[in-house]
């Protein structure tokens, strides 16, 4: 039985910083909390491949298994040295080594904060380096969480200052834009 | 914050030791020591709030020769300093249980110690207090002796955050005679429990029927009515929505589930305690009720640095819990149990319960 307006979602991520920042965003704007979350467990080898191993069997058992519904999946990995173009090329490869290729307009939103989800909580607080600019050609990790850990930076603040983006995100976050479209699909 | 417990002859733990991070799961087949493993843990808590050493008996490991059974329970206060407390019991088969020695360390130095019934108290600077006297070696001595604001009422006050739950809706009394301060470990006393906090916090009381209305079908709030002439209050749920209107049930009219779903959205949201352990949550509860309630547990772990401990054979409470630290208990040769930390091959994309299957049985996924 479904709710009529209501998008039902699922999270697959990398960790529990991911799951607080989409499980946050999730509620935020679509309005709902995910029916069910599912971060990499804990282990040897790299969180981002557990993600993309598990990817189309989400995609099969959500979004594909309950086409007429509003049924929806939010898949997060980082993009680190990689980039998230280059990531997100990997889902979609994913997807046709299962037999399962990617089909327009599906409610599957992919999301690859680069290099990490910490770069967008900085971004989105107005946290900016001592030199240079916050942007995509680096990890800046290590230094957001010490602001992070001063209370300054968190993902709270970061949910509140999702809407509306800053004037230059996609010049120097273009992850965070990219994800931004994504998660506009879920809702249309 | 529990930090280490550690066992030694007592029922299937030999040489066994448990150190917990704040988020912990266990697994393991039926019979492979997780309940043992609580058990132990807890009698050891009640034992030194000051229970008696009866709940000791019989507990000694069955193939084991030796008398003298070995406890430690370290604990950490919210300042950061470790406690430890050290526990041995002697026991034959045919004698009952006597307390041969009950310590407890501050860092390091003793704060407390008593060695075959004599009991030599200390200063919180580690000097000793007076000279030594006898004391019963059947209670616990330490309970007798705690001076407010020392380092024996901290110490106190960590193992009083140490929460047992294992909710058996079935056992559940369906009105409150009495107010009562804690929730029974299976939940016996929830309406004597739901109706203290309805006085003493009533916003973790509007929480609570805030989430239960999200979870459970038409739920519209709690409510207590007085029965009259000293027969206590009885515990009523408003149901609101239906065809037949809104009207009034209690709990003995609910399902097994929605009672157990009722005691744990509670100690979510009462902020009990500071080490929340549940063996089993997930019994009565169907899949689609335990994974809000799951998540909400695991947001009060960040929110309010509560430490968590889950047993659970269930596979979405595995998969989830597993990004967190998975402990799995086993007993390889049938004997003692033996806890290692689950180490999930990532590069398969197999989840915690996928790689555990053959280890736990659970059967193929749906």
């Amino acid at each position: 039985m479904t709710n009529s307006g209501r998008v039902r979602w699922t999270l697959l991520c990398e960790d529990r910083r991911h799951e607080q920042f989409f499980r946050g965003l999730g509620i935020q704007v679509l309005g709902c909390a995910p029916e069910k979350i599912l971060p990499a467990p804990k282990g040897k080898g790299a969180a981002s491949a557990w993600v993309l191993h598990q990817y189309p069997d989400h995609v099969r058992r959500t979004v594909r298994r309950y086409p007429s519904e509003r049924v929806a999946l939010i898949a997060v990995i980082d993009g680190d040295h990689i980039g998230f173009r280059e990531r997100a090329r990997c889902f979609d490869e994913s997807l046709v080594s299962c037999s399962e290729p990617k089909r327009n307009n599906e409610r599957i939103a992919i999301c690859i904060p680069s290099w990490e989800i910490e770069t967008w909580v900085a971004w989105l607080c107005g946290w900016r380096p001592a030199r240079g600019s916050l942007d995509e050609s680096r990890s800046f990790k290590s230094e957001v969480e010490k602001d992070m850990a001063h209370g300054r930076t968190n993902i709270s603040a970061a949910l509140a200052a999702w809407s509306p983006p800053l004037p230059d995100e996609e010049k120097f976050v273009p992850s965070l834009t990219q994800a931004r479209n994504e998660i506009d699909r879920i809702l249309r | 914050m529990l930090k280490r417990f550690y066992a030694d002859n007592f029922r299937c733990l030999v040489n066994f030791e448990f150190t917990p991070a704040e988020v912990s799961l266990l697994v393991g087949r039926n019979g492979s020591g997780k309940t043992t493993l609580l058990d132990g843990i807890r009698t050891v808590r009640d034992f030194l709030l000051g229970g008696d050493l009866g709940r000791f008996r019989f507990s000694r490991t069955l193939w084991e020769s030796r008398t003298k059974q070995h406890f430690e329970l370290e604990v950490v206060d919210d300042a950061g300093s470790t406690y430890t407390y050290v526990l041995e019991i002697d026991q034959s088969e045919t004698s009952r249980p006597r307390l041969g020695k009950e310590e407890l360390l501050f860092g390091s130095s003793p704060i407390f110690r008593m060695v075959d019934g004599r009991v030599q108290l200390f200063n919180d600077d580690h000097t000793k207090r007076g000279d030594p006297f006898e004391y019963s070696t059947q209670t616990s001595a330490l309970a007798s002796f705690v001076a407010r604001g020392s380092h024996l009422e901290r110490f106190r006050t960590c193992v009083l955050g140490i929460m047992f739950f294992s909710i058996e809706p079935r056992f559940m009394e369906w009105k409150s005679t009495e107010e009562a301060k804690g929730l029974a470990q299976n939940g016996s006393n929830l309406p004597s429990w739901l109706r203290t906090i309805s006085q003493e916090d009533p916003r973790a009381f509007t929480r609570l029927t805030e989430s239960l209305s999200g979870v459970l079908t038409g739920f519209d709030q709690l409510r207590f009515r007085d029965l009259g002439d000293g027969n206590g209050k009885l515990l009523e749920v408003l149901l609101a929505g239906g065809k037949h209107g809104s009207f009034t049930t209690n709990l003995p009219n609910l399902s097994d589930g929605e009672r157990c779903l009722i005691a744990l959205y509670a100690v979510i949201h009462a902020h009990v305690g500071r080490t929340l352990i549940f063996d089993e949550p997930d019994n009565f509860v169907a899949l689609d009720e335990i994974r809000p309630w799951l998540y909400q547990l695991r947001e009060s772990a960040d929110d309010r640095k509560v430490q968590i401990v889950v047993a659970s054979h269930h596979p979405d409470i595995i998969d989830y819990l597993a990004a967190d630290d998975a402990f799995m208990l086993s007993r390889p040769t049938g004997d003692v149990a033996r806890i290692s930390r689950l180490e999930v091959d990532r590069e398969t994309g197999d989840t915690a319960s996928e790689s555990l299957r053959e280890h736990l049985l659970l059967g193929p996924q749906p």
